[in-house]
C-alpha cells in the first residue's frame, strides 16, 4: 500500500512488445552466448531518475521432468522484487503456466542476479516483470539468454517510456505483522476458501465457538479488535454472525493481521487489528469468474476500460435458504423470508496523471430471514412470535494515491455508508441505523537515508438513530440472567451524532543498516465522553544476517485505548461519565529464516488492561444496566510459528500459542479465567501440488477448550413458566473438552486455452471427532449434556475462471 | 460502531428450536412440581395487597411445607438478582419472611406504600418487587447463612434433600402508580373441535412411544386447544406514554403423555396430544397455563381416562 513509486504501469511485459521484456526461453537451439553484453552502456545515473536494475547472472530453468513426455511449451509471468543487492527477495506468479512450470520458474527465478536500481547512488528495491518461455523440441534444450535492453535514452522533448515500477521496501511500521497470500487464503483446508477464517490459522488467534465468527486475538474480546477494508473500518465481517465473510477472497489482494503493538495509523482499538487490502482490477484484458459450493454462489467481472481505466463487479448470494426453509418448515415454523445473505463490490480506477491513481469502491452486505414461530421455544417463550433478522451496511469509498517524488507520497481516503439492525423476538426488538463519514489522509516523506516521517488525520463521524424495545441484558454477551418472557422492558430511543477525530505521527529511523526504530503518537478525541486520549508506541526491528539467512529481533510496548462502546456512553443507554479502556501491550521476539522458503518466529507478549468498562443491573438508569470502569485484565503468553512460504509446491505452516487470560470486575476481587482464554492452541497445516492441477492439503487443530459457567440447579420464573438457571460462582470456573479436528482439501485445475476450471472438495472434520461446543441442559437444570459441533462436513465447489 | 452478536446468538436459539430437545420434555411432570403461581394483581400499587396462589402437583401425594419471603428492591429483574437480594438479607439474619408452615401454597403480599420512593423515576419502567416461594416435600428450615438459597429441605428420615428435589421460584410484582393489569381469561379447552368441559373425563388410548415423539401416536393422538379470551389480550398505552401490545402463550402440561408442541402462542393455540401407554388404566390431567408477557397468568386442567 504505502509504496515509493516512480511510474504507474505494472505488469510491463504484458503490455510492451516483447522485445522489451524480460525473457528467458528454453529452445532448440545451440547453446548461445549467455549474458551478451549490451550494445550500449547504460547511461550515467541521473540523480532525479530511477536507473532500473539490469540482469547481471541469468538462470535456466529446468524443464519439468513431468511434461517432457507432453512436450508442452509454456510461459510463464513472474513478477520479481529485488532488494537494495539486487537479490530476488521474492518472485510470484502473474501468468500461470501450470503448476509445474510455475514451479521451475519460480526456483530459478529466485538464483537471478541483478544490478539493483538506483536513484543517483542510492541503490533501492524494485519490482520488475519477468517472464520465462518454455518450449521443448528434441534434441534437449539449451537456454538461451536474452538480456535486458538498456534503458532508453530520452530524446529531447520526449518522456522517458521505460516502464518498470520501482518500488521503495516497505519498511514494516509494526513489529510483527502476518502477511497472508492469496494462494494460501484459498487453499487452506477447513476455511471453504474464506479469507477471514484464514486468519484463525495463525498463531494468537483463538478458535471461536460454534459458529461464531468473532476475531479473538492474545486473549482480547472480540470487540477489541476490528476488521478494515482499504482503511474502512467494517461493521459486519461475517454474515449471519460466522457463516461467511463478508468480502469474497478472490477480490483481496492481502490480509495483513497485527496481532499487537500496531503502527499509531490504527486508533481506537485495544486488541488485534485486520487490515485487507483489495485487489485492484486486472489491466490487460476483460476476466471474471463463477463459483457454486454448498453455501452461496458468486460472479466477478473485472478489466479495462481504455488505458487508464479498469473495473471489477462482484456479487455473492447464498442458498442457505433453500435448504434450510424447507427444514425449518419441517419443524413447524412459517417462513417468510429463509435465512439468505448477499454481497457485492464494485470499483473502478483511474490513472489520472502518472503519478495520481483514483478509485472508487463500492461494496456491501446484506443478511435477512424473517420467520413466524407459532411454536415458540420451550426453555425461553421470548423467542417466538414474528422474528425477524436483518443487518446490513454498504461503503462508498473514494481514494486518491499521489506520489509528489520517489520521497513523498500522499493518500486521501473518504467513505461513506449505512449500517443497519433489526432483530425482533415477539414483542422484543432492536432496531439501530447508523450512517458513517470516515476520513483518512496519510502523508510519508522520506527525509533522509536514515529518518522517514509518516502522520495523518483518522476522523469518524457520523448519525445514528436506535431504539430498542427488551429487559435490561449484558449486551456483549447477549445474556438475559435467564427467560426473556415475563419481564419488564425497557423502551428507549436515540438519536444524534457522534465524532470521534484522531491524529498520529511515526517516525521511521534507521541508525544501522537493517535496524529500524518506530517510535509514534497518536491522539484521539471522543465526543460521547468528552474525552482526550493520548498513545505513545514504540517498535523495533532489527534484521541482520549472521549468515546468508535473516534474523529479526523485534519488540514493542505501546499504550491503546479503545472508547467505550456507544451503547455505554450515549444517554439513555449507556453512562456519560464512562472512560476509555486501556492496554498497554508490550512485546518481544525474534524471527529466524532456517532456510530459503522457512523461517521460525518466536514471541512472547504480556497486556495489561485497566479501566475495562463493567455493566451491572440498576434500577438507577432507564436502560435498567449501569456501566463503569472498575474492571481489569491481563493477558500473557508466547507464540511459535513455523511457516514455510509459498514459493513452490508447498506452503504451510506449524502455529502454536501458550496463552492466559484473566479479568476481574473490581479491584478487590480476585482473577477469573476471561470466557475467551485458551491455554494451547495448535495449528499443523500443509498444501502441495501435486501437478497436472491437482493441488491436495490438511489442516489439523488442536486447542484447549474454553471456559465456561455450569449451571448448578434451576429456580423457577414464574412469569416465564420456565427453569431459569442458578450459575455456579465465580463464573468462568470450568471448562469444555479440548477440541481436535482434521480437515482435508483437494483441489483440481483445468487449465484451457482461455480460461479455467477448478474444482475443489473441503471435507471438515474428516475423522469425525465429536467436538463439545457447549453444554445442553434439561428443562430445570437437573440433568446436562455435552452438545457437539459439527459432524463430518463434506463441501463441494466449482468455479470457471476467465 | 462494533459489530453485534445478535445475529449469532439470535440463529443459535433458533437452531435449538428447529432441532428439538434431547432430554424428556418439562412438559411430563413426573416428580414435584409447582408449575405457576398467579397474583391477583400482576401490577401492584404501593400501598395494596397482592395475594398469591399456586398450582402444584406431587405425584407422591407427599405434604409439602411452604416458605414465602419477599425481595423487596433487586437491582435488577432477572431471578439472580432477587437472589442475589435474598442472600444479604439472610446473611444479615433479616430474611423478609411473608409466611412459611405446612400447606402454606398461598400468601398475602404487602406493598408497602413507599416502596416506588426509593427509585428513581428514570427506573421506574422496570420497577419491581420480587417474592421467593419454596415448597419442600418435607421439613423446611429457613436459615441465617450467606447463601442465594438459604433454606434446607429435610425429608422424613432427615436426608436433607437438594435444590432438585424442592421447588424454589421466584413471582414479580411489577410496580406502578395506577395502571392495571388483568390476568388473561379462559374462555373452554377443546377437544378435536369440540369444547371439553372441566367435568368431563375423556376416554383416550395410549400411545407407546419412548421418546416423546408425537409424530408415534397417529392413532393415539388428539388435537388440543386453550381458547383465550381476545380480550385478554390488552394493548394502549401504559403510564409511561409507551405503546404495547401483550404477547400471550399457552403452555402445555401433562402427567403423562406427549405434545406436538410444549409452547403455542395464543393466537394459534391447536396442537396435538396423546396419553401414554404407560399410563394405561389411570387418569392422567393435562394442565393448559396462560402467560401474558407482563406477569398474568391463568390457568385450567382436564383430565382423561387411559384405556
Amino acid at each position: 500500500m504505502r509504496h515509493l513509486r516512480l511510474t504507474t504501469l505494472a505488469c510491463a511485459s504484458l503490455l510492451l512488445p516483447s522485445s522489451l521484456a524480460f525473457a528467458q526461453n528454453a529452445e532448440t537451439t545451440a547453446p548461445a552466448e549467455p549474458n551478451p553484453a549490451p550494445a550500449t552502456e547504460p547511461p550515467a545515473p541521473d540523480a532525479s531518475r530511477p536507473t532500473p536494475p539490469r540482469l547481471i547472472e541469468s538462470i535456466e530453468p529446468v524443464y519439468p521432468e513431468s511434461q517432457r513426455a507432453s512436450g508442452h511449451s509454456a510461459r510463464v509471468g513472474l513478477t520479481l522484487k529485488l532488494d537494495e543487492t539486487g537479490n530476488v527477495s521474492d518472485a510470484s506468479v502473474t501468468e500461470s503456466g501450470g503448476p509445474d512450470f510455475d514451479a521451475a520458474a519460480l526456483e530459478a527465478a529466485r538464483r537471478l542476479r541483478f544490478e539493483p536500481a538506483r536513484v543517483g547512488d542510492r541503490a533501492i528495491p524494485a519490482k520488475i516483470p519477468f517472464r520465462f518461455d518454455f518450449q521443448l523440441a528434441a534434441p534437449p534444450p539449451a537456454p538461451v539468454v536474452v538480456a535486458p535492453p538498456p534503458p532508453p535514452v530520452a530524446a529531447p522533448g520526449s518522456e522517458a517510456t521505460l516502464d518498470v515500477e520501482v518500488e521503495g521496501d516497505r519498511p514494516p511500521r509494526e513489529p510483527t505483522k502476518r502477511v497472508l497470500s492469496q494462494e494460501e487464503i484459498t487453499k487452506i483446508p477447513g476455511t471453504n476458501g474464506d479469507a477471514l477464517k484464514s486468519l484463525q490459522n495463525l498463531p494468537g488467534v483463538a478458535r471461536p465457538p460454534g459458529l461464531d465468527g468473532s476475531l479473538i486475538v492474545r486473549g482480547s474480546s472480540p470487540r477489541d479488535s476490528d476488521v478494515f477494508i482499504d482503511g474502512t473500518e467494517v461493521p459486519l465481517v461475517y454474515h449471519f454472525g460466522g457463516l461467511s465473510s463478508v468480502v469474497p477472497s478472490e477480490v483481496l489482494d492481502r490480509i495483513d493481521f497485527y496481532p499487537g503493538n500496531f503502527g499509531p495509523e490504527y486508533g481506537r482499538i485495544s486488541g488485534g487489528v485486520v487490515d485487507v487490502g483489495m485487489k485492484g482490477p486486472q489491466k490487460d484484458h476483460i476476466g471474471g469468474l463463477l463459483q457454486f459450493d454448498l453455501i452461496d454462489g458468486r460472479v466477478l467481472v473485472q478489466g479495462p476500460i481504455g488505458s487508464k481505466t479498469r473495473f471489477m463487479l462482484g456479487g455473492r448470494r447464498s442458498w442457505v435458504d433453500a435448504w434450510l426453509g424447507p427444514v425449518l418448515r419441517e419443524g413447524g415454523v412459517q417462513v417468510s423470508t429463509a435465512p439468505v445473505y448477499y454481497d457485492a463490490q464494485a470499483m473502478v480506477e483511474h490513472d489520472v496523471t502518472k503519478d495520481t491513481t483514483l478509485r472508487l469502491f463500492v461494496f456491501g452486505s446484506d443478511d435477512k430471514l424473517k420467520l413466524l414461530l407459532s411454536s415458540p421455544d420451550a426453555s425461553d417463550p421470548a423467542n417466538g412470535g414474528d422474528v425477524l433478522l436483518h443487518t446490513g451496511f454498504s461503503r462508498v469509498q473514494l481514494s486518491a494515491d499521489t506520489r509528489f517524488s520517489p520521497e513523498l507520497r500522499w493518500r486521501n481516503m473518504v467513505s461513506v455508508g449505512h449500517d443497519v439492525e433489526q432483530v425482533g423476538l415477539g414483542n422484543l426488538a432492536t432496531n439501530t441505523r447508523i450512517n458513517a463519514l470516515n476520513l483518512r489522509s496519510d502523508l510519508r516523506a522520506q527525509l533522509s537515508d536514515v529518518v522517514a516521517l509518516n502522520g495523518g488525520l483518522d476522523i469518524q463521524t457520523g448519525t445514528y438513530d436506535v431504539a430498542w424495545r427488551v429487559p435490561p441484558f449484558d449486551i456483549d454477551s447477549g445474556d438475559f440472567g435467564g427467560p426473556a418472557f415475563g419481564r419488564p422492558v425497557t423502551e428507549l430511543k436515540a438519536d444524534g451524532t457522534w465524532l470521534r477525530p484522531g491524529a498520529y505521527a511515526q517516525a521511521e529511523i534507521t541508525p544501522l543498516p537493517g535496524l529500524k526504530l518506530l517510535p509514534g503518537v497518536r491522539t484521539d478525541y471522543v465526543r460521547d465522553s468528552s474525552q482526550w486520549t493520548v498513545d505513545p508506541r514504540l517498535g523495533l526491528r532489527w534484521d541482520f544476517y549472521p549468515s546468508s539467512l535473516r534474523t529479526t529481533l523485534k519488540g514493542g510496548i505501546g499504550v491503546f485505548h479503545k472508547p467505550a462502546e456507544p451503547y455505554e456512553t450515549i444517554r439513555p443507554f449507556g453512562n456519560p461519565d464512562v472512560r476509555s479502556e486501556r492496554a498497554l501491550h508490550y512485546s518481544l521476539g525474534v524471527e529466524q529464516e532456517l532456510a530459503r522458503p522457512l523461517e521460525l518466529s518466536i514471541e512472547g507478549f504480556y497486556k495489561d488492561l485497566s479501566n475495562l468498562v463493567v455493566s451491572t443491573p440498576s434500577t438507577a438508569t432507564e436502560s435498567g444496566v449501569d456501566y463503569a470502569n472498575l474492571g481489569k485484565g491481563r493477558t500473557y503468553g508466547a507464540e511459535f510459528l513455523l511457516r514455510f512460504k509459498p514459493e513452490g509446491r508447498f506452503f504451510g505452516w506449524v502455529a502454536y500459542t501458550l496463552s492466559r487470560s484473566e479479568r476481574k470486575d473490581a479491584a478487590n476481587e480476585a482473577w477469573r479465567l476471561f470466557e475467551y482464554d485458551q491455554t494451547h492452541m495448535l495449528t499443523a497445516l500443509g498444501s502441495y501440488k501435486l501437478g497436472r492441477g491437482w493441488q491436495m492439503g490438511a489442516r489439523f487443530r488442536y486447542v484447549t477448550g474454553s471456559p465456561y459457567t455450569p449451571n448448578i440447579g434451576g429456580v423457577m420464573d414464574y412469569d416465564a413458566g420456565v427453569y431459569a438457571p442458578l450459575q455456579q460462582q465465580p463464573e468462568y470456573g470450568s471448562r469444555l473438552p479440548a477440541f481436535s479436528q482434521l480437515d482435508v482439501r483437494i483441489d483440481k485445475t483445468w487449465d484451457f486455452e482461455s480460461w479455467k476450471l477448478s474444482m475443489y472438495l473441503d471435507v471438515q472434520n474428516a475423522y469425525n471427532r465429536k467436538n463439545t461446543e457447549d453444554i445442553s441442559y434439561n428443562y430445570d437444570f437437573s440433568q446436562h449434556k455435552q452438545a457437539q459441533g459439527l459432524p463430518i462436513l463434506p463441501v463441494l465447489g466449482i468455479r470457471g475462471e476467465l | 460502531m462494533n459489530r453485534s452478536l445478535t445475529p449469532a446468538l439470535l440463529l443459535g436459539a433458533l437452531a435449538l428450536t428447529a432441532c428439538g430437545a434431547t432430554f424428556d420434555p418439562g412438559t411430563q411432570v413426573d416428580s414435584l412440581r409447582v408449575l405457576a403461581v398467579r397474583a391477583d394483581q400482576p401490577f401492584a400499587h404501593p400501598g395494596d395487597t397482592v395475594h398469591l396462589s399456586s398450582l402444584s402437583y406431587d405425584p407422591q401425594g407427599r405434604p409439602l411445607e411452604w416458605a414465602w419471603a419477599a425481595c423487596p428492591s433487586p437491582a435488577g429483574s432477572s431471578v439472580e438478582d432477587c437472589l442475589d437480594q435474598v442472600r444479604a438479607s439472610a446473611a444479615g439474619g433479616e430474611l423478609p419472611l411473608l409466611a412459611s408452615g405446612p400447606g402454606v401454597d398461598s400468601v398475602d403480599v404487602p406493598v408497602p406504600a413507599d416502596l416506588l420512593d426509593a427509585i428513581p423515576v428514570q427506573g421506574r419502567e422496570q420497577a419491581l418487587a420480587g417474592v421467593v416461594s419454596v415448597a419442600c416435600p418435607g421439613t423446611l428450615d429457613v436459615l441465617s447463612v450467606d447463601s442465594r438459597i438459604p433454606f434446607r429441605c429435610t425429608d422424613a428420615d432427615g436426608n436433607e434433600l437438594g435444590l432438585h428435589d424442592m421447588i424454589v421460584g421466584i413471582k414479580r410484582l411489577f410496580l406502578r402508580e395506577t395502571e392495571v393489569n388483568q390476568n388473561p381469561v379462559i374462555d373452554n379447552v377443546t377437544f378435536d373441535g369440540e369444547v371439553w368441559p372441566a367435568d368431563e373425563v375423556k376416554e383416550v388410548d395410549g400411545c407407546v412411544t419412548d421418546d416423546f415423539d408425537i409424530d408415534d401416536c397417529e392413532l393415539e393422538r388428539h388435537e388440543i386447544a386453550a381458547i383465550v379470551n381476545p380480550a385478554s389480550t390488552e394493548s394502549g398505552v401504559d403510564e409511561f406514554g409507551r405503546d404495547f401490545h401483550e404477547e400471550l402463550i399457552v403452555q402445555h402440561f401433562t402427567t403423562d403423555g406427549v405434545f406436538e408442541d410444549e409452547v403455542r402462542i395464543a393466537d394459534d393455540p391447536e396442537t396435538k396430544w396423546a396419553a401414554r401407554a404407560s399410563a394405561s388404566g389411570t387418569t392422567v390431567t393435562v394442565w393448559f397455563i396462560v402467560h401474558d408477557d407482563r406477569g398474568g397468568v391463568s390457568w385450567t386442567s382436564r383430565r382423561a381416562q387411559v384405556r
